[in-house]
């Protein structure tokens, strides 16, 4: 899977997201939803969230 | 985490620095005990995913060996919390490094550890001996002559599977790259998380207003509330 | 006629479950392949041993169903956050960065995972896939189901009816006011670690006596309307996997046990706590039952499944069976949200139109353990193997002599529960056993007790019920009878009580010819039946994971299907 591809489902979901939080109940929370969509972005771009299990071999 | 050269001198500081209080050393205990528990389930893995019977069997005894460390490290932090005998178990997370690898660089990745551990856990001897803590001196003595046995077997298997003299070099070079490249990452994602936190607990405040239209739109639903689908079908039946 | 695959994971007990054509084909759990108790992990591993025991590749599947909706928990969590303000700041970043992080992509990284078009992965109701995994594997054509967890999206509690194949929503309560967010902050003020400690905290109770309940009505109060409410004010930092007491629980009952002290229930203090929790017990079993009775006045239905974490306190389905006025009462045997994985699947079969599956009869439905494996590694490490002729009558012999046998038959379970597949045999009777077993092998709380199977046939000789629709999963509790004609000590809490598995020739067959060979040496048709793995790891699976397990454990034996694996003496 190309990080392309997977950039690309990604983003068709934060679409279904933000389409999810326009609805008449819930669209107060769109604007913070939107901002945190970004710190996800940013911390995806800053490595952030990537997974490097802490305890392999690492002594201290 | 960084190049082999600068291991044993961080770890003679910190061995220093651990072995003078209880407490300092009960939560490095902890942490080396979590070394090794994550250090059994990668060689589980690699038990689970191996063909052959023989290499089967060498990762898993030694997989139990790690997890008997696992538990000795974690029994004397209790013991120096003064807890006692009683141990929770150790709980830790691991990658399938065997499968992201491949066999022989495993091998070289496990060569380095075990080389690692036996050379920085003579200094843990020695500075717990220095600090007077026979038992926790023991207790490395102990595990080190263990992990001396680790340490060997990995480079032999490499030759033997790869039938090339060179390949044993070759894959403990790409290892020593590849975990410079992941220290990299752990360091970036320390400072990411804590930037991320920062930033978090600067916004939160400022939620303060939505906060208030939070309560007033959308309140805390209370009770058992019976679904509407439920209720008109109440009605149709009551009408019926 | 469809195949789907059901997944549950990122929060706990990750799990798969495939249902081809109506048929329930497997069910795993993804911890019995990483070794990590509890894995939340996305099960991988599972996934593909499902698929592999079905004989299909991830593109042969018509849908693969998640277990929860992601948005609705998103939106749930802010609106959590939000009216939580200002407490719920310490959570807030680690709340949505967990999110952010995989939760909300989910579905994007099973597609992956899988190598399944996006358009074939979908989302059902957390609840509702409780519901379906109880329902719809029952024996029930109609009936009320019960679903009680911590929190899915929103619901933490939810009545539902289900009639043949369609169930349809009554009542629902929502987060924070949950029964499971009571049950496990009361297990983490009691020192065991939440969310895997429940049962230590149902164990303890039958050591103490129901003494607190008015400061624990002050917690949960009752109504006779079947609702319950929590008083919030004694809770703290509570969110989806961290569920905590506040200061002002400590100051109603007291400090809060030091984890992984050791029990001694003579002392003062510890009899406190188990006070405590008995009565916890207590308002936790009729809160239940006030939910139950509230579900038979709205649906008039004549049967009950559970389902959801709390679903698998024992004793309170006990109190369910007799005091709730159903006829029958289902619980299946991963009621918990590996169940999830199984209820995900099938409601993805039955919007596909397949029938709903056939009612349970067996959890085994795991992947066998090889002998050819476990003689080829036994060997290697220098353990003795013996074929066997007749493997139930050598481990019926070896239990009357006292041995501990380790015993791994047929197909791994599905659940928290060893019911004779990957299970440590034992006399009923002896004590020494128990206490051995307690400390050595399984290195556990002393005042836990050990369960029995019985011989579904022989049930009412030993215990006071027949066999009912819970008795073959371990779901609930019997009183052991005084008058049996052989004592049961190492079986028997201190309340009197057993939780017992009753075993067919269909639940489990391999346990079941055990049962009968002790019969035929002139004992009980009843073993000491606890699963077979060390303390804080998940139950065994595969031959290596037995062969691993007598090494690092004193164990007497181990009986793999037909071969006996012995340490070299």
């Amino acid at each position: 899977m190309s990080t392309l591809g997977k950039a690309g489902r990604r983003v068709r979901t934060a679409l279904q997201l933000l389409r999810y939080f326009a609805s008449s109940q819930r669209y107060f929370l769109l604007p913070l939803v939107i901002i945190l969509l970004l710190g996800g972005l940013l911390l995806i771009v800053t490595g952030g969230l990537s997974y490097v299990a802490p305890f392999v071999y690492t002594l201290f | 985490m960084f190049q082999s050269g600068l291991h044993p001198y961080l770890a003679q500081l910190n061995a220093k620095w651990i072995a003078r209080h209880p407490e300092t050393a009960a939560r490095a205990l902890d942490r080396f005990a979590k070394a090794e528990q994550g250090s059994m389930l990668t060689l589980r893995w690699a038990a689970a995913r191996v063909d052959a019977v023989e290499r089967r069997a060498i990762y898993l005894e030694q997989a139990l060996e790690e997890q008997r460390h696992a538990g000795l490290f974690s029994k004397r932090a209790a013991e120096l919390r003064g807890q006692g005998e009683t141990v929770a178990p150790v709980i830790t997370d691991a990658e399938d490094l065997f499968a992201r690898l491949g066999e022989i660089r495993f091998l070289a990745f496990l060569h380095r550890g075990e080389r690692r551990a036996v050379v920085e856990f003579a200094y843990y001897r020695a500075a717990f001996e220095r600090a007077g803590d026979r038992a926790t001196a023991a207790l490395f003595a102990e595990i080190v002559e263990e992990e001396r046995n680790h340490q060997d077997y990995p480079l032999a298997l490499i030759t033997a599977l790869s039938n090339d003299p060179k390949a044993a070099a070759r894959a403990a070079r790409f290892v020593t790259a590849w975990e410079a490249w992941r220290g990299f990452r752990r360091l970036g994602r320390f400072l990411a998380e804590r930037c991320y936190n920062f930033c978090m607990w600067c916004l939160y405040p400022l939620l303060a207003p939505l906060c208030l239209w939070v309560r007033l739109v959308r309140p805390e639903p209370r009770g058992l509330v019976v679904t509407t689908e439920w209720q008109n079908r109440k009605s149709l039946e009551g009408k019926a | 006629m469809a195949a789907v695959l059901g997944i549950s994971g990122l929060y706990h007990d990750a799990a798969a479950a495939l249902v081809v054509d109506g048929v329930v084909v497997a069910a795993m759990q993804q911890e019995r392949f990483s070794r990590v108790k509890n894995d939340a992990a996305l099960p991988k591993d599972a996934a593909f041993a499902c698929l592999k025991w079905g004989d299909l590749r991830p593109s042969d599947l018509d849908s693969v169903v998640y277990y929860e909706q992601p948005f609705q928990k998103l939106e749930r969590i802010l609106l959590s956050s939000l009216r939580g303000f200002p407490r719920s700041l310490r959570q807030f970043p680690r709340a949505i960065r967990s999110q952010l992080a995989d939760k909300l992509w989910v579905l994007d990284s099973i597609s992956e995972l899988l190598d399944v078009p996006r358009s074939r992965v979908h989302a059902v109701g957390h609840h509702e896939a409780h519901a379906a995994s109880a329902f719809f594997v029952s024996p029930y054509e109609r009936a009320a189901v019960l679903t009680l967890d911590g929190v899915g999206e929103d619901i933490t509690t939810a009545i539902w009816l289900g009639n043949g194949n369609t169930l349809t929503p009554v009542a629902t309560t929502a987060w924070p006011q949950s029964l499971g967010l009571f049950y496990a902050a009361m297990t983490a003020w009691t020192g065991f670690s939440v969310l895997e400690g429940e049962y230590k905290l149902m164990g303890l109770s039958a050591w103490g006596t129901a003494r607190y309940r008015e400061r624990i009505d002050r917690v949960l109060r009752l109504q006779s309307t079947g609702e319950f409410e929590l008083d919030l004010s004694y809770f703290d930092q509570f969110n989806d996997t961290e569920l905590g007491f506040g200061k002002r629980l400590e100051q109603l009952l007291g400090p809060r046990r030091q984890p992984n002290a050791p029990w001694d229930l003579r002392v003062s203090e510890d009899q406190h706590y188990a006070d405590v929790a008995a009565t916890v017990q207590q308002v936790t079993e009729e809160a239940i039952l006030g939910l139950a009775r509230r579900a038979q006045r709205e649906t008039g239905a004549s049967n009950l499944c559970l389902a959801g974490g709390v679903a698998l306190n024992a004793l309170a389905n006990a109190r369910l069976a007799k005091e709730s006025g159903f006829a029958r009462i289902f619980v299946q045997p991963a009621a918990g949200d590996a169940g999830g994985a199984l209820g995900a699947a099938i409601l993805g079969s039955i919007v596909r139109g397949d029938a709903r599956p056939e009612p349970l009869t067996t959890a085994a439905l795991g992947l066998p353990a090889k002998a050819a494996e476990a003689v080829e590694l036994a060997q290697q490490l220098g353990l003795s193997t013996r074929r066997l002729q007749d493997p139930a009558s050598t481990t019926a012999s070896l239990l009357s002599e006292g041995k501990v046998v380790a015993f791994v038959q047929g197909r791994f379970e599905f659940g928290p529960r060893a019911l004779g597949q990957r299970s440590l045999l034992a006399r009923p009777d002896s004590a020494e056993t128990c206490t051995r077993l307690n400390a050595v092998v399984k290195e556990r709380e002393s005042f836990r007790p050990f369960a029995p199977s019985v011989l579904a046939s022989a049930c009412g000789t030993y215990f006071d019920m027949e066999p009912n629709d819970m008795t073959p999963f371990m779901t609930t509790v019997a009183v052991a009878r005084n008058d049996a004609p052989h004592p049961l000590g190492a079986v028997v809490h201190r309340d009197g009580t057993s939780r017992l598995q009753t075993v067919t020739a269909k639940s489990a067959s391999s346990l079941h010819a055990v049962l009968n060979g002790r019969l035929a040496l002139g004992e009980a048709p009843v073993v000491l039946n606890t699963s077979l793995n060390g303390r804080g790891e998940p139950i065994v699976a595969s031959a290596s994971d037995a062969i691993a397990f007598l090494l690092s454990h004193q164990v007497d034996a181990l009986v793999l299907e037909d071969v006996l694996v012995n340490k070299p003496l």
